[in-house]
């Protein structure tokens, strides 16, 4: 296995491109401290919306880089 | 042998220039690609939160037709008020002040841990609650 964590958005994005699932889980990770700090209700975080996020942003890189696949 | 010096030189700072302009060029698709990541974990937690907020009220009807249930089979074994009446009375509140009537007389609530619970001021519950006891007391006595 490979560390994802020290490569540039850019080389995550070309790798992305070429399908590669560990660049998504990593664009993930680096984007969790975010996700978390808008799933907010009343200033606590919400486990279920940070979730739903989460799932909504997965599905969104999927049909930004993998358009041709049915999800 | 000038201009060839010159020429090289010239090739030089095209080159310099090119990759200067790629790198940039990459740097503004990093940013764009930045940007539009927080743009859609911004949308997506709006309209996550918003799903949450539409489900917990919904929760809340449901638990205040529950009640209201609990209410009627409690009426029909006493003489006053009689099912239908407490049935009517009822359906006359809005869901919002059902939920209000419940929260402040079945859990126990304050006016205060009302507003905060539904995302609102205590000066709204005080009004809805006026307006639902009214509205009861208008219907019971006719």
């Amino acid at each position: 296995m490979m560390d994802y964590s020290d490569i540039s958005f850019e080389q995550l994005c070309d790798r992305l491109v070429q399908c590669d699932v560990q660049a998504l889980e990593e664009i993930l990770s680096r984007f969790d401290h975010y996700i978390l700090s808008q799933s907010k209700i009343r200033g606590e975080i919400d486990e279920d919306v940070a979730q739903q996020v989460r799932q909504a942003f997965l599905i969104a890189l999927q049909q930004r880089f993998w358009p041709k696949e049915k999800f | 042998m000038l201009c060839v010096s010159l020429f090289r030189l010239n090739l030089r700072f095209l080159k310099w220039k090119w990759s200067g302009l790629k790198e940039v060029k990459n740097l503004d698709n990093t940013k764009s690609f930045i940007a539009w990541c927080k743009s859609v974990i911004r949308h997506a937690a709006l309209n996550a939160i918003r799903d949450h907020k539409r489900y917990r009220e919904r929760m809340l009807v449901h638990d205040v037709d529950m009640f209201h249930g609990s209410i009627v089979e409690w009426t029909s074994r006493d003489t006053f008020p009689d099912q239908r009446e407490w049935a009517w009375m009822f359906e006359l509140l809005s869901g919002r002040e059902r939920i209000i009537i419940k929260l402040l007389y079945i859990h126990g609530y304050s006016q205060r841990e009302t507003a905060c619970l539904l995302h609102t001021t205590q000066q709204k519950i005080s009004i809805a609650h006026r307006h639902a006891i009214e509205t009861l007391r208008e219907a019971w006595l006719g």
